[in-house]
C-alpha cells in the first residue's frame, strides 16, 4: 500500500495543494460574500431580506454536486455568450468553477451562522454602545463582531470541515485534488489502498483543523459574553 | 429474527456457483460509448457490444442479462461478482490481464484526435499539440498513450467520454483523443458537425485488441465465449452485426502509438 | 418552450426516466433514515458506555465517518465490503459468491455516515435532558430501561427533531452522490438525458427544482413533528 504513496508523492502533494487551496479560498471568500447576505437577511427592507432568504433556501436545498454541474456544464453551454461578455476565461477553468460553486455554497451557510450569531448578541450591549455615542458601524465592529466571532467559532470550524469534505466533488469535473488523484491512481492499479491513502489525507487534515480550532476557542474564551440571557 | 430477514434482503443477490453452468449470464457494460454501448430513449442499453453479446448468448444457449456500471469501477465490479462478463469495448492489455482474463479480440479499436474544424489544427503529433489541452476519458488506454507520448500537453480526464465532448464544444479542451468509431459516430450527429479528425489512427502499444473480460477463475465461461465468438464470425452473424453499425472493416489492426508518435 | 417537451412522459421525453430516478432517490433516503436513526442511538449509547473498548470504538467510528468525504466513503464501502463478504463466505462455502447489490451498498454507506452524525445529535439531546429526570425516575423505583424509554427518551425528541430534520435534508442531497458509482438515481438519469440532448443547464435546473420541492415538503413535515414533540414543554426547566 505504501508504494502507492511513495511512488507518487508529487501527485499526492498536487492533490493536497488543490484540496487545501479550494477549501481555504472557498471558506474565506465565502465569508466575505456571506457578510452582505447576512446583512440583507437582517435588514428591515423586506425585499432585500426576502431575496437573501430565497438565495439561502435555494443553495441549502440543492445538492452541491448539482450546483457544481450547473456551473461547470450548465454555464458551459453558454460559452459563446460568456465569451462575448469577456468572462469565459474564468469559467473555462475547472478549478475556478469548483471554487465559485464552493464560495456561493459556503456564503449561504456562513450567512446563516452570522445571522444566528448577531441575533444572539444581547440587546443591552448594543444599546450601551449607542448610549456611549458609537456610530452603527463602530457598534458593529467593536461590540457585535468580537462577541459573535467568539461565539460562532465552533460553527465556522464545522463549516471548514464540511467544505473540506465537499471539495472532493471537484474530482468529478477533472480537478486533480486528493480525491482526483485517488481516482487516477486507482484506474492504473485497481488497488483499493489508494483510496485508503486518500482517506488518511482527509482524516489528518480534519484532525489538524479540530486541534487548531480547540486552540482558537481556548484563546477566545473571554469573548464569550458573560452577561445574562 | 428481524435482523436475519433484513440481512437477507440486504444481500439480495445472485448466489453464483462458478463451476455449475448458468442459464443466465450477466453482461456488464457502461452505456456511455455509442455506437458500442449506449442507452435508448427507454433507458435500455443497446449498441454493437450489446448485439455481439446477445448473439454470443444465443450461440451458447443462455440468457443474457445486461447490467450497467461506471467505467472506472467496471473491473472491480466484475471481480466482486456483480456480473459475469465485461462487454464494453475494453482493450486487452497485459496490466488488465493480470486481474481479469480476456477472450479473443472481437474487433480492433483505434484512437484518433478530433478538433473543431475552425481550430486550424492540421496535425496531431506531439510537437503540434505541445501546450494544448487534450481531453479523454479516465481509466482508458488513451490516458497512458497521452502520458507517454504527449508530455508537453495538458491532460483533462473525465468520468465519461460525453463530458469530454461537452467540453470540446465549449472550448475547455482543444482536442479529444478517443476511439475513432465513437468519435466518428458522434460527429455524424448534429452537434458533432463542428469537428473533424486530425491525424492518423493509432492504438496504445499494449493494446492487443478489444476483448470480453471474465473473472480469472471462470475458465468454462471463457471457453464457451471463445467458441461462440469463432462460430458467429464463421457463420456470418458477426458480419451482419458489424455492417449494421459500420460500413468499414473493424478487424484490421491500426498502427501502434510507438510507431506513430515516436 | 420546446425545452419543456423534453420532460414528456413516454419514449419522446425524459419525464418518466426522471420520475424513475426520483423513486430510487427517495427509496434510498427512506431506507437509510430509519437504519441511521437506530444506529445513531446505538453508537451514542456506546459512547456513554462504561466499557472503554465500546467507548473507543464508538468515538473512533464517529470521527472516521464524520471526517471523510461521503463520496470517498461510498466508493470504499462499495468495493471493500464486497471483498470482505466474498472472503468471509469463501471461508465457509468456497464455491459460492454473494453479490452485494449497489442499492444495498449505497444504503449501507449512507447509514454508516449518517449514524456517525446522528450519534452526536443523540448525545447532545441526552445531555440536554436534565439529570434530575433520570434521578427522579430512579427514586420512583423505575429500572434503567424503563427510566430511559418512558422518561428520558420522550424528552429527548424535542431536542433531536430539529437536528435530525437537518440531517434528513443533508441525506436527501447526499443520495445524489450514488450516481457516481452505479446506482440509477435521479442524477444518473439526468446525465443520460444530457448525453442525448446536450442540454445540461436545463436538466440540472430541473434537478435543482425537484430537490427544492423535496426540501420544502420535508420542512412542512418537520414543522408538524416539532409541533407535536414540543407540546408538553411546560414541565421541564
Amino acid at each position: 500500500m505504501l508504494s502507492h504513496l511513495t511512488d507518487n508523492v508529487d501527485l499526492w502533494i498536487e492533490g493536497l495543494t488543490n484540496t487545501v487551496s479550494l477549501t481555504l479560498l472557498g471558506v474565506i471568500f465565502g465569508f466575505f460574500a456571506a457578510l452582505p447576505i447576512a446583512a440583507a437577511r437582517l435588514s428591515k427592507n423586506s425585499i432585500l431580506s426576502r431575496i437573501a432568504y430565497t438565495y439561502v433556501y435555494l443553495v441549502r436545498g440543492t445538492p452541491l454536486l448539482v450546483q457544481i454541474f450547473l456551473i461547470y456544464y450548465g454555464l458551459g453551454q453558454f460559452h459563446s455568450e460568456l465569451k462575448g461578455l469577456g468572462l469565459w476565461w474564468f469559467f473555462r477553468d475547472a478549478f475556478n468553477c469548483g471554487l465559485l460553486a464552493f464560495v456561493l455554497n459556503s456564503a449561504a451557510y456562513q450567512a446563516e451562522i452570522l445571522r444566528g450569531g448577531i441575533l444572539a448578541v444581547p440587546k443591552g450591549a448594543i444599546e450601551a454602545g449607542t448610549a456611549l455615542g458609537l456610530t452603527k458601524l463602530q457598534v458593529f465592529r467593536k461590540i457585535i463582531l468580537p462577541i459573535t466571532i467568539g461565539r460562532m467559532l465552533p460553527a465556522f470550524g464545522n463549516e471548514l470541515v464540511l467544505l473540506l469534505k465537499a471539495s472532493s466533488l471537484v474530482s468529478i469535473i477533472t480537478v486533480r485534488d486528493v480525491m482526483g488523484q485517488a481516482r487516477f491512481l486507482f484506474a492504473q492499479s485497481f488497488d483499493l489502498s489508494v483510496y485508503y491513502i486518500a482517506a488518511l489525507n482527509y482524516l489528518v487534515i480534519v484532525l489538524l483543523i479540530e486541534a487548531l480550532w480547540r486552540k482558537l476557542e481556548g484563546r477566545n474564551q473571554w469573548l464569550h459574553y458573560a452577561g445574562g440571557r | 429474527m428481524k435482523n436475519l430477514s433484513g440481512l437477507a434482503v440486504i444481500l439480495s443477490a445472485t448466489i453464483a456457483t462458478g463451476a455449475i453452468a448458468q442459464d443466465t449470464v450477466r453482461m456488464g457494460t457502461e452505456g456511455y460509448y455509442p455506437p458500442f454501448n449506449y442507452f435508448d430513449a427507454a433507458g435500455k442499453v443497446i449498441g454493437f457490444d450489446v448485439d455481439i453479446g446477445n448473439a454470443l448468448c444465443a450461440e451458447m444457449k443462455v440468457t443474457c442479462e445486461w447490467v450497467t456500471t461506471d467505467w472506472a469501477g467496471i473491473i472491480p465490479a466484475l471481480n466482486s461478482n456483480k456480473f459475469d462478463t465485461i462487454i464494453a469495448s475494453m482493450s486487452i492489455t497485459d496490466e488488465r490481464s493480470e486481474v481479469v482474463t480476456f477472450t479473443d479480440p472481437y474487433y480492433f479499436n483505434g484512437a484518433r484526435f478530433i478538433a473543431p474544424k475552425d481550430s486550424g489544427m492540421t496535425a496531431a503529433m506531439p510537437a503540434d499539440l505541445a501546450g494544448k489541452i487534450i481531453g479523454t476519458q479516465e481509466s482508458t488506454l488513451e490516458v497512458e498513450v497521452l502520458q507517454q507520448y504527449f508530455p508537453d500537453s495538458e491532460l483533462k480526464l473525465y468520468p465519461k467520454l460525453d463530458d469530454a465532448l461537452l467540453d470540446l464544444g465549449t472550448g475547455r479542451v482543444d482536442t479529444v483523443y478517443a476511439s475513432q468509431f465513437v468519435l466518428g459516430a458522434w460527429m455524424a450527429k448534429d452537434d458533432g458537425a463542428c469537428c473533424g479528425f486530425v491525424g492518423e489512427t493509432s492504438r496504445s502499444d499494449g493494446n492487443k485488441g478489444t476483448g470480453i473480460a471474465v473473472r480469472q477463475d471462470d475458465a468454462e465461461l471463457l471457453a464457451n465465449l471463445n467458441t461462440a465468438l469463432a462460430t458467429i464470425i464463421a457463420n456470418g452473424t458477426y458480419e451482419e452485426i458489424r455492417s449494421k453499425y459500420f460500413e468499414f472493416d473493424i478487424m484490421t489492426e491500426p498502427k501502434t502509438a510507438s510507431e506513430l508518435f515516436q | 418552450m420546446e425545452l419543456l417537451s423534453l420532460l414528456a412522459y413516454g419514449d419522446t421525453g425524459w419525464g418518466d426516466e426522471l420520475l424513475r430516478g426520483l423513486g430510487v432517490t427517495l427509496a434510498l433516503a427512506f431506507t437509510t433514515a430509519p437504519l441511521a436513526l437506530l444506529f445513531s442511538f446505538l453508537i451514542a449509547w456506546g459512547k456513554a458506555s462504561k466499557n472503554p473498548v465500546l467507548r473507543i470504538f464508538s468515538n473512533g467510528y464517529t470521527t472516521i465517518f464524520r471526517s471523510l468525504p461521503e463520496l470517498l466513503t461510498l466508493i470504499i464501502i462499495y468495493y471493500q465490503l464486497q471483498s470482505i463478504i466474498n472472503a468471509a463466505i469463501h471461508l465457509v462455502l468456497p464455491s459460492v459468491s454473494i453479490s452485494l447489490n449497489p442499492f444495498a451498498a449505497g444504503v449501507l454507506a449512507l447509514t454508516l455516515v449518517f449514524s456517525a452524525l446522528g450519534s452526536e445529535v443523540v448525545r447532545s439531546a441526552h445531555q440536554a435532558v436534565s439529570k434530575g429526570q433520570a434521578e427522579a425516575a430512579a427514586a420512583l423505583g423505575l429500572n434503567r430501561r424503563q427510566s430511559f424509554f418512558k422518561i428520558v427518551l420522550p424528552q429527548m425528541w424535542r431536542h433531536c427533531v430539529p437536528a435530525f430534520g437537518n440531517l434528513w435534508l443533508i441525506l436527501l442531497k447526499d443520495t445524489a452522490l450514488v450516481s457516481i458509482i452505479a446506482i440509477s438515481d435521479l442524477v444518473r438519469y439526468a446525465n443520460m438525458a444530457i448525453a442525448t440532448t446536450k442540454e445540461p443547464f436545463f436538466f440540472y435546473s430541473v434537478l435543482a427544482v425537484i430537490f427544492i420541492v423535496l426540501a420544502f415538503l420535508s420542512s412542512l413535515v418537520q414543522a408538524q413533528i416539532e409541533r407535536r414533540t414540543s407540546a408538553n414543554l411546560q414541565g421541564d426547566r
